[in-house]
Formats: structure tokens, C-alpha cells, sequence
């Protein structure tokens, strides 16, 4: 479950009615991904780290034939990173023309999420990128994960670094 | 919607590119022959479809301008004298300021309302002519009006006014219809039908009043409708053809303003058509023929009528190429079936041969694919060389210098990649030599040269390079300023100065920040630089080469690869990472020779470059020299795995801007590897070069 300790207010548009998205699951938080953003799921094969890429960039894999920079949920999260387990997904989402992958610990479904309320619903993985909004699924609270803001922040850590 | 509109967005920016670039070219003929009627044509149908493009996609901006460009051209024909001088160029400029608008476009960025100065100078070309229908057409509505009511009879004025009422309330019926369908798959064949009847109406109610642009848009509607009745895909038959709906609404509204209809927007049609194209491959639709107009922007021919090519998007391309090195991979794992570990070891002997034939086979097969493959993405540089006769007569007209301009090679192929990297280097080039190779025509008459300097630009093939050389018959570069210069800057030392050989002299332009032009020119001094040159062609894995004599000219050489497809490298290991580096950066490599300590190649880990562990077994046991633009330094690494020809995949730069890697590549095992950007891993080494900037001048 989503610890809730710290106060976020975030100040993301008042989400949608609902939201077709995929859920996943980083350490204890239930997050998810606009539908219309993923471009597919698949298993973490073979990274290969990138020395001098962004900080938020753990290396790159291949999807098809294609080389995608990876992002770890967990490092962004601060959530100390371990060996990833088997049920570990590639969350493969749109960046413009490119395409990035997001490691995440499990893939669960893609749902429609029901709106959520304002209440105070911290998490640690929240504070770390900018929130689209907060919704419900099966009575736990869903981080609804705003890509491109996820990205520009990347983005950024990368001009930072160089 | 949205990918919808990403889709039209796109064919949109293509075609218009095609059409400015026909644009330049008539102008550029009426500059040199008068205006000869179909220059002038293709100029007007140019401006015309791309406002009739960019207002359905609601581009104001676009439309402002091109109408104004239109009108003035069409005042110009109606006059029947030729276009002035003004005229052209003004045009011109509209041209540019198009082309600015699509790049905005294209980066996501807002447009920005045309020059309000610019179009004042198209409308004025108009005004002085006097010619009342440019009048019309540039000022007030009203007249325009009261010009165009002259030309129908009024009974048959009162009747188009009436059809135009039917006309508006059938599109609006065909929209229920269509969204109806959407809405309940149920519906669709009813809907289709009342479509069909609907167009059918319309198409005689067209017909007879001569709207052929509105007609076609129905016909096209009608098509749509035909397919609706046998498709899957309902919503994005919809997603089409209401945006159809509202373009053929809005051009009957315009109709009734008395203002000219403009036919369908391409992209539209191209997406009817190829749904249908898809269902009728799938099957899906009717038996009977439906008549797929697959014209100009996916299908043409050239003007000679020989050349049949057809345009792909280069995303589909990247994705065919990246399919067919997954083809290699799995190939490559069907040959290691058979190795003394395989699963198929131990299988008998025909079983073995027969395994080696397919795997013969399907070596030979992949490496045709590829091939072909990579040469679908060749392009003729025409592409790229084309613009430049409109460069030169624009920079030549700003500095006062008479030049002519010379292309040579033009159809030399090579990888669209190349294409765009090189677009702005060769500008750049051509920018210093007119700004300062060519002398002004009295300097010239004066050395006894003739007034007109000649710039040429020569490409050709070399085996797997493109050579592409700029050369000028100018004043060509002085060492000794150069030298003088350098010193000055800090980049060489007077004991250096003396014993530098003139090929090293000119390559001190390629310094970053150095400059010896006097003043920083409106042409040249952009703060686009030789290095910047040099570094954009080095990056494609190319060199360049300057050689010049003083007072006959300058020749600048760049050696590119046909292709960054794919990529000669040497596979070195580190700790336990595999990297690649570009042979062409490679001097030699071999064991580290202890004895050959002394010699001045300073010598990079790359270990400690890239943080790699070593381990016992893995220590820096073997060196590279590479060499990169005269530089040299010694790589170390733990082992060399052998050379090999890689099939290189772009990086997100997003996100490893700072990274010492140029492309990357995926290895026989499917894993990525990483290329090595000699260039910039040289730098990172904290080469002892001192560099000045004033970031002002930019130019040699």
C-alpha cells in the first residue's frame, strides 16, 4: 500500500471523468500509465549501461531492433534497488518519434480508473515526478503518472549532468 | 484525433516543402528567362495548394501569406508584363519566411504572423499594376463580390444560392449519418447507404453548376461511404471522412461568399484511400473495383516521365531496416544450432546438411534483404544541391559579387541521413566562399579574373564514400594571416608557426572560435564556424579537407560515408563491456609495448573513461590508436574481440547528450553495444588545447 506520510498538493488539471490506463507496481505504490502512452509491455532483456547518460538513465536495451534508453521506476522512487525480480516489466512508452522503456517491479492490467478525491495521499514515488492526478482502483490509491513531464525531468537531470 | 492529425501534419510538411521548392525554381526561372506562363503557373499552383492545405488545417499564418503571394502573381499574369524585379523577390521572401513557418511547424513551435512590411511589398506589386481583379482579390470582399456576380446570369445566381442551402443541409444529414455509425456498428450499413444517395444528389447538383473542386471532394466522400459498407475499421473511416464532411462545408460556405473553392487536402484523400487500400487487400470490401487515385505525393514520376519512385516515410523505413537486422540475429542463432555446444550437435548427418543448407540459404537471403534494404534509404543529392542555385543568388545579391554557380554530380546517391546532415555544412561553405573567397568584380577585373567568380560544387562516388567538393576561384586563404591569427588566439606558438605545413595551416580554421574575417559579415557571421562544419561531418564519420592557393581559390573537400547504415568497427572489450570503435578512426592496434612508453601518443583509459570495473582477468593488456583529425591517442582496453561490419542504430541523444558514444549497435546475441564517438572521447580526455571563443565571428 501507499504510505501515506508526506502532503502533496499537486498541481495537476483536475483529472478526467476516467482514464484508460496500464497499472503497475513499484515497491508498495500502485501507479499507472495512460493507455494512449504505451506503446507495449515486454520483459526486461539484456541492459547495457550507458556510461555519462543522464543519471535517471540505467543504459539501454533492444526491442526489435530498435535501441531504447531505459528509465528504473525504482531509482526514481529512491527505492533501493535490488535484483530485479522475474515478474519485472519493460513499460515501453512514446517519447515523440522515439520510444523509451520503463522498468517497473509488476505489470497488473490496464483498467479504466475510477476518479479520485483530493485526499492526502503521499507516497515517496509521487514527490518524484508530476503527477497527472490521483484515482481509485480496487479501494487503493493510483499514482497516475504524467509521461512527458516524467521525461522532461529526465531530460533535464541529463543537462544538469553535462 | 491526435494521431490523425500527426499523420496529415506530416504530409502536409512534405508536400509543402516539394511545393516551395517548385516554387524557388519557377522563380528562379522568371528571374533569368522573364515570366514564361508556366513558371508562373507552377508558381500560383504552389502558393495555391499550400494555403489550401495550411487553411484546413486552420495555419492562418500560411494562408495570409501565400494568398498574398498568389494574388500578386496572379495580378502579374493577368497584367501580362512579366514580373518585376521587386516582385520576385519579395516573393522569394515570402518563400523563406514559408519555409520558417513549416520548420516552426515542425519543431512544434507557434507561427508567427507573416512580416507585416512583406506584405505590404506583395500587395503593392499588386496596387501599382492597377489591375482591378488584383484589387479585388487583395482588398475589400464586396468587390470581389460584385466581380465575381457578373459572371453568372442572375436566374442561375438564385438557383446556386438555393442549391447551396440543399447542399449545406445534406453535409449536415451525411454527418449524422456518419456518426451514427460510429456510435452503433449497426447502423453502418444503413449509413453508408444514405451517403452514397446523398453524394449521388450532389454529384449532379455539381455538376451541373461547375464546382469540379466540390465535386471531387463528394466523389471522394462517395468512395469513403462505398468502403464504409464493408469495413471493420468503422471509426477510422469516420475519423476521415468527417473532417471530409467539414472541408466540403466549408468550401460550399466560401462558394457562397463568391470566393474560389480549393480542392480536397491531399493528406485526406491519401488516408481514404488507404484504408481502402487496406480493406480491399483484406478482402473486406465489395468485389467490385474501387478506383484508388494514388497520385502525387506517394507516386510520382519524374518530368521526363522515366523515373517512377515512391515516397515512404522514413519512420517505416527505420522500422523495415530494424526488422531485418532482427532477420540477422535469428539467422545468426539458426548457424549456432550446429556448434559442437548446439542442440543439434549430435544429430545425424543428413539432418546436419540439411540444417547447413536452409542456414547457406537463409545467409545469402538476409544479406540480399539487407542490402536492398539499404539502399531504399539512398537519395540523389539533387535533393540537397537543388536549393542551392537560390543560396548563391541571395548571398551574392547581399555582398554585391557577381557569381556563378556550378553543380556537378547531383545524382550521386547516398543515405538520407547523410543527405540531412550535410545540408547546413554545405551551406555554410557556400557562404564562405561567396562572403570571402569571391572578390568583388572590380578586385576581380583588376587581378585580370573574370568579373563573374564561379563557385563549384562537385559531387561523386568513391567506392563507399561520397566525395562532395566546394571550390571557388576567389583570393583563397593567406597562410600567413591565418598563422598570425592562430597565435594571437593562443591556439599555436611561434615555434610551432614555423614549421607548420600549409595543409595544417588552413585546417587552424577548423579551430573552434577562429576567424580572420575583418568584420563580422551579415553573411558569414552567423556563429556557425569550420568547426562546426568539421564536427557535423565528423559525426556522420566523415573528414574534411581544405586546400587552397593564394589569389586562385579555395577547395574545400568532405569525404562522407555513402551510408551510416552500417559501420566498419573494431570490437574491443573493457572489464567485461564490449565497445566498438569506427575503423576509420583506427591507426593500429596491438599489445601494449612497454618499450614503446616514450612516444608522445598520450594514452586514455577508457576503463576510467567509462567506469568499468577491470578485474584480474580483465586488465588493460592491449592499446588503439585512434586518430581523429590529426589527433592521436592511444586507447586502453582489455581485449580486441576482432572487426566487424555493425548495423548501427540511433541513440536517444534526449537522454545521453553528454554520453562519449556516437551510434550504437546491436550485437550477435541481440544486446546493445556502444560506438565510440573518437571525437569527443578525445576531448573528454582534456585535450591540451587552449580555446578562445569570442563567440562573435564565426567564419574563416
Amino acid at each position: 500500500m501507499v504510505a501515506a506520510t508526506h502532503d502533496i498538493h499537486s498541481h495537476a488539471e483536475a483529472p478526467a471523468p476516467t482514464l484508460r490506463a496500464v497499472l503497475f507496481e513499484v515497491g508498495d505504490a500502485l501507479c499507472a500509465i495512460e493507455i494512449t502512452d504505451v506503446l507495449e509491455v515486454t520483459r526486461v532483456g539484456k541492459v547495457t549501461r550507458v556510461p555519462h547518460a543522464a543519471p535517471r538513465v540505467v543504459g539501454a536495451t533492444n526491442v526489435r531492433g530498435r535501441v531504447i534508453p531505459l528509465i528504473d521506476f525504482r531509482e526514481l522512487c529512491e527505492i533501493a534497488t535490488e535484483d530485479r525480480a522475474d515478474a519485472a516489466r519493460l513499460i515501453i512508452v512514446r517519447d515523440g518519434e522515439n520510444a523509451v522503456g520503463l522498468i517497473v517491479d509488476r505489470v497488473l492490467q490496464t483498467t479504466t480508473l475510477e476518479p479520485g478525491d483530493d485526499a492526502d495521499c503521499a507516497s515517496h514515488c509521487a514527490r518524484q515526478f508530476s503527477l497527472m492526478g490521483r484515482m481509485w482502483f480496487d479501494e487503493r490509491i493510483v499514482v497516475v503518472v504524467d509521461t512527458a513531464k516524467l521525461l522532461a525531468g529526465a531530460e533535464h537531470a541529463a543537462e544538469k549532468e553535462s | 484525433m491526435d494521431a490523425f492529425d500527426a499523420n496529415i501534419l506530416n504530409e502536409f510538411l512534405l508536400e509543402s516543402e516539394d511545393l516551395l521548392q517548385n516554387l524557388d525554381e519557377a522563380l528562379l526561372s522568371m528571374e533569368s528567362d522573364g515570366a514564361a506562363a508556366d513558371s508562373l503557373d507552377v508558381a500560383m499552383r504552389a502558393l495555391h495548394t499550400i494555403k489550401g492545405n495550411a487553411s484546413f488545417l486552420g495555419l492562418t499564418a500560411i494562408v495570409t501569406l501565400a494568398h498574398a503571394g498568389e494574388s500578386a502573381l496572379e495580378a502579374a499574369r493577368d497584367d501580362g508584363a512579366g514580373l518585376a524585379s521587386e516582385l520576385i523577390s519579395a516573393l522569394f521572401q515570402a518563400s523563406e519566411s514559408l519555409r520558417t513557418s513549416l520548420a516552426r511547424l515542425q519543431r512544434g513551435e507557434e507561427l508567427q504572423l507573416p512580416d507585416a512590411a512583406l506584405l505590404d511589398r506583395l500587395q503593392t506589386t499588386i496596387a501599382s499594376r492597377g489591375s482591378e481583379k488584383a484589387c479585388a482579390s487583395a482588398t475589400a470582399t464586396n468587390q470581389s463580390i460584385e466581380a465575381a456576380s457578373d459572371q453568372l446570369p442572375d436566374h442561375r445566381q438564385a438557383l446556386l444560392a438555393a442549391a447551396l442551402a440543399d447542399f449545406t443541409t445534406s453535409l449536415d444529414a451525411m454527418m449524422r449519418a456518419l456518426q451514427a455509425a460510429e456510435r452503433q456498428p449497426a447502423l453502418c450499413a444503413s449509413a453508408s447507404q444514405d451517403v452514397v444517395e446523398i453524394c449521388d444528389g450532389l454529384l449532379r447538383t455539381t455538376a451541373f453548376f461547375a464546382l469540379p473542386l466540390i465535386e471531387e471532394s463528394v466523389a471522394t466522400l462517395k468512395r469513403g461511404a462505398i468502403g464504409l459498407a464493408a469495413t471493420d475499421r468503422i471509426a477510422e473511416y469516420v475519423a476521415v471522412m468527417l473532417p471530409m464532411l467539414r472541408w466540403a462545408q466549408g468550401q460550399v460556405a466560401a462558394v457562397s461568399a463568391n470566393q474560389e473553392p480549393i480542392s480536397l487536402p491531399q493528406p485526406l484523400r491519401l488516408q481514404l484511400d488507404e484504408l481502402l487500400l487496406r480493406d480491399a487487400a483484406a478482402g473486406h470490401s465489395d468485389s467490385g473495383p474501387i478506383a484508388v487515385q494514388r497520385d502525387q505525393p506517394v507516386a510520382r514520376t519524374s518530368p521526363s516521365g522515366e523515373i517512377r519512385s515512391v515516397r515512404v516515410d522514413v519512420g517505416r523505413l527505420e522500422s523495415l531496416l530494424d526488422l531485418v537486422g532482427e532477420l540477422v540475429l535469428r539467422k545468426n542463432s539458426f548457424a549456432r544450432l550446429l556448434q559442437p555446444t548446439g542442440p543439434l550437435a549430435g544429430a545425424p548427418g543428413d539432418v546436419r546438411e540439411e540444417v547447413i543448407r536452409l542456414s547457406e540459404d537463409l545467409d545469402r537471403l538476409t544479406a540480399d534483404l539487407q542490402h536492398a534494404t539499404m539502399h531504399v534509404r539512398m537519395q540523389p543529392l539533387t535533393t540537397l544541391l537543388n536549393r542551392y542555385p537560390r543560396v548563391i543568388r541571395d548571398l551574392a545579391a547581399e555582398s554585391g559579387k557577381e557569381v556563378t554557380l556550378e553543380i556537378d554530380g547531383a545524382e550521386t546517391e547516398v543515405d538520407r541521413s547523410i543527405i540531412e546532415g550535410l545540408g547546413e555544412s554545405l551551406v555554410h561553405l557556400l557562404r564562405n566562399s561567396v562572403d570571402h573567397g569571391v572578390e568583388s568584380p572590380e578586385e576581380r577585373t583588376a587581378a585580370g579574373k573574370p568579373r563573374h567568380g564561379l563557385i563549384r560544387v562537385r559531387a561523386a562516388q568513391s567506392g563507399d564514400i561520397a566525395v562532395i567538393q566546394v571550390s571557388d576561384d576567389g583570393r583563397g586563404m593567406d597562410r600567413r594571416r591565418l598563422i598570425e591569427r592562430a597565435i594571437e588566439r593562443g591556439i599555436l606558438n611561434h615555434n610551432e608557426a614555423e614549421t607548420l605545413s600549409d595543409e595544417d595551416a588552413f585546417l587552424l580554421t577548423f579551430a573552434p572560435g577562429f576567424s580572420t574575417a575583418r568584420q563580422v559579415s551579415n553573411i558569414s557571421g552567423r556563429g556557425v564556424g569550420m568547426d562546426v562544419v568539421r564536427r557535423s561531418v565528423e559525426r556522420l564519420g566523415g573528414s574534411v579537407q581544405i586546400k587552397s592557393t593564394p589569389g586562385r581559390g579555395t577547395t574545400v573537400t568532405i569525404r562522407a560515408p555513402l551510408t551510416i547504415a552500417i559501420l566498419n568497427a573494431l570490437i574491443v572489450n573493457v572489464g567485461d563491456e564490449a565497445y566498438a570503435i569506427p575503423l576509420a578512426n583506427v591507426v593500429k592496434a596491438g599489445r601494449i609495448n612497454a618499450a614503446a612508453n616514450q612516444s608522445s601518443v598520450p594514452r586514455i583509459s577508457l576503463a576510467e573513461l567509462l567506469e568499468t570495473p577491470l578485474t584480474a582477468d580483465h586488465g588493460e593488456r592491449f592499446e588503439v590508436i585512434v586518430e581523429q583529425h590529426g589527433r592521436r591517442a592511444a586507447l586502453l582496453v582489455s581485449e580486441l574481440a576482432g572487426r566487424m561490419e555493425i548495423v548501427t542504430k540511433p541513440l536517444a541523444r534526449r537522454f545521453m547528450a553528454a554520453a562519449p558514444f556516437s551510434v550504437s549497435s546491436i550485437d550477435a546475441n541481440g544486446d546493445v553495444m556502444l560506438v565510440l564517438d573518437v571525437a569527443r572521447i578525445l576531448e573528454l580526455a582534456a585535450w591540451p588545447v587552449s580555446v578562445h571563443s569570442d563567440g562573435k565571428e564565426g567564419a574563416i
